[in-house]
């Protein structure tokens, strides 16, 4: 070994043990006090849902590693990343933050059906009849409007829809989350051929397409634009913080469009008993009343003593029970996304 | 938008990047090579004050400054989509001059000098002009100017067609006409609703077609200039006062824009925050937590990529497997050219598969994603820093570090480390910076129990503004560059008592 060579050896012998070194801390830590946490895919906000499932962690000692999906991504990054383990899964319990992408999971066999005391107190509109997944704690689509800018009022909307320059509407890309809902309904109510027509017309008047429902929300609240739609959860975000904004319930047909979180145990779990808690937990009137009281306003689904529901949410319980079913959808959300794929990437 | 349309736009785009910040390196090559400076104080000073400001917006995280520039923003970015289109492509100018710049003035000098171009110029005024004049011209530009101008402007391009993140923060989407479109963005959407786990993988034929029609000539140039090289430097041009001051006033721009801005913004928005975060004992120790994840899988992998990279570096010792092993570690160098994006997805796919798949929810796949992303990069930092031969004064500290006075040979160590240790270093500091913020591959391969705080951050990104979520991107920001400073005035004495 020549001198020359000398210093090279021992940086290469620094850096190949701390490399050791890290890679030895980082498998220790990935692998072993792991192995009986309960994997859960989450698709709801993680500001709202971490809070419950550690409530979960406190309150049965069994550890839970969540996996979050980004606001662009909503639910269709984990439904994806769900097909794609079907042969070998790892999560035990996917809690969406909608139902047809769930239902769409349960009709490719990657669900465990479950009906356990939670199923039980949740009405049969919001659950499989086979008990795959099982809705909970629902959000509505909603105007968002700014009040400096405009009335908050039907026709005032309508007016504005109507108009030939749709730039100060915002609306989030269709092909992701709730939005993909929406176009659902609209799809299987509308039909194929007036939704195409409809969402040329919206795009040819420039209407302007973001990454997320919060992305509409903050656009609107800053007054960036006009009004847009979003979810009620997201309309709150932006009331709370004092932004000059009012909301309308979106009706089609006369009908609310009211969309629920779900859970569902996904099958091959290897704790399946941990998992059946969990799901059990999540549909209890604790969680829905946590969930409604929480800065969030999801609207329980099950029965709960309405003098504990917050004044913001009992009128939107009215307008949830006016909702569009959504139960048959699935296969108009699977057409649906495939037209909007072959729009989008033409 | 196509696939094949997307790659397009983003390669127009990153070309229309490289042209704009071509000039804007030479400037700045030339500046940082000035030879007088270095023998004044005050021309030390600034020497010192232009690097800083230089590599400071490149090392801003996309992360920090699409957060601020993406939600809080006075224009309108939204209803005017090329306004978002301009942001963008000015944003990721300024940030990537710094690459070409630096690359620009560690890239050895060209075989053929300015003053040998000149004399075959001069030749040639005597002959008719042909084409045959116009192509010996073009052959001197390529082997002369060119090729130290070259190797800088392909990484730049490459870092403009790949970028992601800044993009998706910003709110590049496509759609509308006139919307800006990223290639990444495209093949994200397209693999919506597909259950075949292949065809992200088929997707990604016209991003690598692209990438590979600036990676083939860019690798061939940087090899051939280990050999071919001037031996001694050519006296640069001196700076002008109008280029220095243009010079100076892009420094200066980017360093506001790109960095103060943003920072300013992220830290006026944070004041209530951290009191907020401390009180949050879950929010504090989970971020910390994720930051250490992050720092962790950054550090392992740039350190495994340096050494990967330094294999095909090894001078030929007659050794049997060395040559095999160079040709193996090549291979390993390869599919990183493609971006973390495709490495990402092919890494994902390989462990599903029934083979890998008992290390799927493991560090392994995350691990091998960044070192895969990560030794290219180390390549061709190594090249580089490797291409600057130590002067007179290192064999000078080498022949001090021989000295039987222990004081003495720890002063030589010291220098040593300014003159040579200190790149090898900064060849793995960097690229840890880069995996720490690499959101594409820690998104997508994440053991499900060690989330890095990248994610965690963009996540909440997505949501808007808070103070409590600003105070915990300036706290991922400090972490890694305070630890990087840790490490290096741990070394630097170190390699003092070591030589």
């Amino acid at each position: 070994m020549t001198a020359k060579n000398k210093p090279y050896n021992w940086f290469a012998f620094v850096v190949a043990g701390a490399a050791i070194a890290g890679a030895v801390t980082l498998g220790s830590g990935g692998c072993s006090s792991d192995q009986d946490a309960l994997v859960v895919y989450c698709a709801h906000d993680q500001v709202f849902s971490e809070r419950i499932l550690r409530r979960f962690e406190q309150e049965t000692g069994i550890r839970v590693i969540p996996r979050f999906d980004t606001e662009a991504t909503k639910s269709l990054g984990l439904t994806n990343l769900l097909i794609s383990e079907q042969k070998h899964p790892r999560c035990d319990v996917f809690w969406n933050n909608q139902v047809l992408g769930t239902a769409e999971l349960g009709r490719q066999g990657i669900l465990q059906a479950y009906k356990g005391v939670g199923y039980r107190r949740i009405p049969e509109a919001y659950k499989d009849p086979d008990g795959y997944w099982t809705g909970f704690a629902a959000r509505l689509r909603v105007y968002i409007v700014n009040t400096d800018l405009m009335q908050p009022t039907a026709e005032e909307i309508e007016r504005r829809f109507a108009a030939d320059d749709l730039s100060r509407i915002a609306v989030a890309r269709p092909m992701f989350g709730t939005t993909l809902s929406h176009y659902s309904v609209l799809w299987n109510l509308w039909k194929p051929d007036r939704l195409k027509q409809w969402h040329d017309g919206i795009r040819r008047r420039e209407i302007s397409e973001v990454a997320g429902n919060s992305t509409v929300m903050n656009l609107v609240a800053k007054g960036t634009c006009d009004l847009g739609w979003t979810d009620t959860d997201d309309f709150f975000v932006a009331k709370d913080r004092g932004d000059p904004v009012a909301m309308l319930p979106i009706r089609v047909s006369g009908e609310t469009i009211c969309i629920p979180n779900s859970v569902a145990i996904i099958k091959g779990t290897k704790k399946l008993q941990q998992a059946q808690q969990l799901v059990d937990f999540l549909l209890s009137a604790e969680t829905e009343l946590e969930l409604a009281t929480s800065k969030s306003r999801q609207i329980p689904l099950g029965p709960v003593k309405e003098d504990d529901l917050p004044p913001d949410v009992r009128p939107l319980q009215k307008w949830a029970e006016e909702g569009y079913d959504l139960s048959g959808l699935a296969q108009s959300r699977g057409e649906c996304l495939a037209w909007l794929k072959s729009e989008n990437l033409r | 938008m196509s696939l094949m349309h997307a790659c397009g736009w983003s390669s127009l785009r990153a070309a229309l990047i490289v042209l704009a910040a071509a000039p804007v390196c030479v400037l700045l090559a030339r500046m940082l090579g000035n030879k007088e400076a270095r023998f004044l104080h005050t021309g030390r000073t600034i020497q010192r004050l232009t690097w800083t400001l230089l590599l400071i917006p490149f090392l801003t995280p996309d992360l920090l400054v699409g957060y601020a520039y993406g939600n809080f923003s006075p224009f309108p970015l939204v209803r005017h989509p090329w306004m978002s289109e301009l942001l963008y492509g000015v944003l990721l100018w300024m940030k990537l001059i710094p690459v070409g710049a630096v690359v620009m003035y560690l890239t050895p000098p060209a075989p053929l000098t300015a003053e040998s171009i000149h004399c075959r110029r001069l030749s040639l005024t005597a002959r008719p002009k042909t084409l045959s004049t116009y192509a010996v011209r073009l052959g001197d530009f390529v082997r002369g100017p060119a090729r130290r101008m070259f190797p800088a402007l392909g990484l730049i391009f490459l870092l403009a067609f790949q970028e992601f993140e800044l993009g998706a923060l910003l709110g590049i989407t496509a759609g509308r006409v006139g919307s800006p479109v990223s290639w990444t963005r495209t093949l994200f959407e397209e693999q919506q609703g597909v259950i075949d786990r292949l065809a992200p993988l088929k997707w990604t034929v016209w991003p690598m077609l692209f990438n590979l029609a600036v990676l083939i000539p860019l690798i061939w140039l940087i090899s051939r200039s280990r050999h071919l090289t001037a031996t001694t430097e050519p006296s640069r041009k001196p700076v002008g006062r109008i280029a220095r001051l243009s010079a100076w006033c892009y420094v200066a721009t980017a360093f506001i824009l790109v960095t103060v801005i943003p920072l300013a913004y992220v830290m006026r928005e944070s004041t209530g925050g951290y009191a907020a975060l401390l009180e949050s004992r879950e929010q504090l120790s989970g971020l910390s937590r994720e930051i250490l994840v992050g720092c962790a899988f950054a550090g392992v992998a740039a350190g495994v990529a340096y050494l990967i990279a330094a294999v095909p570096l090894i001078e030929q010792t007659g050794r049997r497997g060395i040559g095999w092993a160079k040709s193996c570690t090549v291979l390993l160098l390869v599919p990183g050219l493609a971006g973390s994006l495709i490495v990402g997805l092919s890494i994902l796919y390989l462990f599903q598969t029934d083979w890998l798949n008992p290390l799927y929810d493991t560090p392994a796949s995350l691990g091998i994603a960044l070192v895969l992303f990560l030794a290219p990069r180390a390549l061709l930092l190594q090249l580089l820093f490797r291409a600057v031969r130590p002067l007179e004064s290192g064999w000078l500290a080498r022949l001090l570090s021989r000295s039987t006075v222990d004081q003495q040979r720890q002063a030589a160590g010291r220098l040593l480390w300014s003159i040579r240790w200190s790149r090898h270093y900064w060849a793995m500091a960097l690229p840890a910076i880069w995996a720490y913020w690499d959101l594409t591959s820690a998104t997508m391969l994440h053991p499900s129990s060690m989330v890095p705080a990248s994610v965690r951050l963009y996540n909440l990104m997505h949501y808007g503004h808070n103070a409590v979520l600003s105070a915990m991107t300036l706290l991922a920001v400090a972490v890694p560059l305070i630890l990087a400073w840790f490490f290096a005035s741990l070394l630097r004495p170190l390699t003092g008592r070591l030589v």
